[in-house]
């Protein structure tokens, strides 16, 4: 069985963010990119979906939301996803916020705003390194 | 022991030679030299007027902190020591003193300000004490300095404002740099779904744009007034400043900006992701002062053991009283930016224990001379 390609695999993806316009202009980029897009708007409703038996590719966080202050939020999906790609999408990105996030396992520290051009290909490259590289 | 035992006084060393040894008139004179040592050795500077304020007396302190001889300033009024108003309230309050001995400043003291023979001004704490000579009222100021304290409080002041500026830093962070990144977000969708329609494509880049450079505005601010802790390894300054140089090349708004970089330094200890921002900045005050035209020299040395950037632009030159402002935040003579790129630039150099000096030769042009540490 041949690998499939990165541009043709279709995502399941799961985007966190507590600011609408972000939650809505993600989705709509990658579901228009033919992925499957479910969103949630706070720590707990995304542990929820997580706990309900969803299981996306890739992950897309957000650092801070009114329930999230650290990288604990991000530990958590790490320990519960260990298969999936985590994106951090961060507000403030400084090098030590970076560095932590990477040492968590997070697959790429995305600083906000970032171009959504390019969101399709950060989230294909995320998940194919995931598969290849397993749960490291 | 019984009186006449008693062996006679022995004056004590340092006593004064007795009335009766010396003619008056060397003792007057040896008496006038010992004060007027005094006066003379006092490091505040001591000055004597009249009833009507003429200057009778100017001690050499006095000199130094207002830039006149003593001859210049002999019989002149002393409000050509003062600024306005002070200068014009003076002679009221001399006059008003000497009608009914309500006392403002006279055995008590404040803070005026000086007025040098330069023009320029400066704090100073006045004293004035009252004196009767000859029958005649007179006057005794003395003048302590406080430019070095006014200085210093100036100085906490900015470090207070600097850290609530700081802790503002992470709350702006997120409150504007979230909104913007959603409306971006938005605004890129929507605008992919009018694709078809040629002058609403056209405003919703403009649109996308100006979110950019209200991020770009964030993200200065931010870097001003949290500057991220130091990284420092060793650092090929050189190459950092061709790759600098380099980017600028690839704005088109600057196409016309040539950039000489010369000189060699070893490699120095720093964060070199901070140094960037450093030489960008200068990089781009310059090209700006040109008008985005003309030719940049950047010439790199060590001096002193201590590793040099020069960066000179051929534009007009800094006037002496704009000078003195460019390193304010916030200030700025130009109708857009953030008056950061100096303040910002500034900082990164003195955290790593560097100086920044601006200079402008009579003829135009401006130099930036950035000096680090070798060693971190």
């Amino acid at each position: 069985m041949t690998a499939s390609q990165p541009e043709d695999r279709r995502l399941g993806v799961l985007v966190v963010d507590d600011e609408r316009l972000i939650r809505w202009s993600v989705s709509a980029t990658l579901r228009a990119a033919g992925h499957t897009v479910a969103e949630a708007d706070c720590a707990a409703s995304a542990l929820s979906a997580v706990g309900g038996g969803a299981t996306p590719d890739v992950v897309l966080l957000d650092f801070r939301m009114p329930d999230s202050a650290d990288l604990g939020l991000l530990a958590r999906i790490r320990t519960l996803l260990p298969k999936s790609a985590v994106i951090l999408m961060t507000a403030f990105g400084t090098p030590d916020v970076v560095e932590a996030a990477l040492g968590l396992g997070a697959a790429q520290v995305l600083n906000k705003p970032f171009d959504l051009a390019t969101l399709e290909s950060v989230v294909l490259a995320a998940d194919a390194h995931a598969r290849a590289f397993g749960g490291a | 022991m019984s009186a006449s035992d008693r062996v006679p006084d022995t004056p004590p060393a340092h006593a004064t030679p007795s009335l009766s040894s010396a003619p008056i008139e060397e003792q007057l004179r040896a008496a006038e030299a010992r004060w007027r040592a005094v006066i003379n050795s006092a490091v505040d500077g001591i000055i004597v007027i009249d009833a009507y304020g003429r200057i009778e007396a100017f001690n050499p302190a006095a000199e130094g902190l207002f830039g006149y001889t003593e001859g210049e300033v002999l019989g002149l009024n002393v409000t050509i020591l003062m600024p306005s108003p002070y200068r014009e309230e003076h002679d009221t309050y001399l006059s008003r003193y000497l009608e009914t001995g309500r006392a403002r400043i006279i055995g008590i003291g404040r803070e005026v300000v000086g007025l040098r023979k330069d023009g320029t001004t400066f704090p100073v704490h006045l004293s004035v004490g009252e004196i009767t000579v000859g029958g005649e009222r007179k006057f005794t100021g003395i003048l302590h300095d406080l430019s070095a304290r006014v200085r210093m409080e100036e100085q906490l002041r900015e470090q207070a404002s600097l850290v609530r500026l700081g802790e503002m830093a992470a709350v702006i962070a997120h409150e504007v740099k979230n909104p913007l990144a959603g409306i971006r977000g938005a605004i890129q969708v929507m605008g992919g779904q009018l694709a078809g329609r040629g002058a609403d494509a056209g405003i919703i880049n403009e649109i996308i744009a100006r979110i950019d450079s209200l991020d770009q505005m964030v993200k200065e601010l931010l870097l001003f007034a949290r500057p991220p802790k130091l990284r420092l390894a060793p650092t090929d300054v050189a190459s950092l400043v061709a790759a600098t140089a380099d980017l600028l090349a690839h704005d088109p708004a600057l196409s016309n900006v040539e950039v000489t970089v010369s000189g060699s330094v070893p490699p120095i200890t720093a964060d070199a992701e901070l140094l960037k921002v450093v030489v960008q900045n200068l990089l781009l005050n310059g090209a700006h002062a040109m008008q985005g035209r003309g030719c940049i020299r950047v010439e790199m040395g060590l001096a002193d053991g201590a590793c040099r950037i020069a960066v000179s632009d051929e534009g007009p030159g800094i006037p002496p009283d704009v000078l003195q402002k460019v390193f304010t935040p916030f200030f700025t003579t130009k109708s857009r930016g953030s008056g950061l790129g100096l303040p910002t630039a500034r900082r990164l150099v003195e955290a790593h224990g560097g100086t920044v000096t601006i200079t402008c030769p009579p003829a135009h042009g401006t130099t930036v001379v950035v000096q680090l540490p070798v060693g971190g």
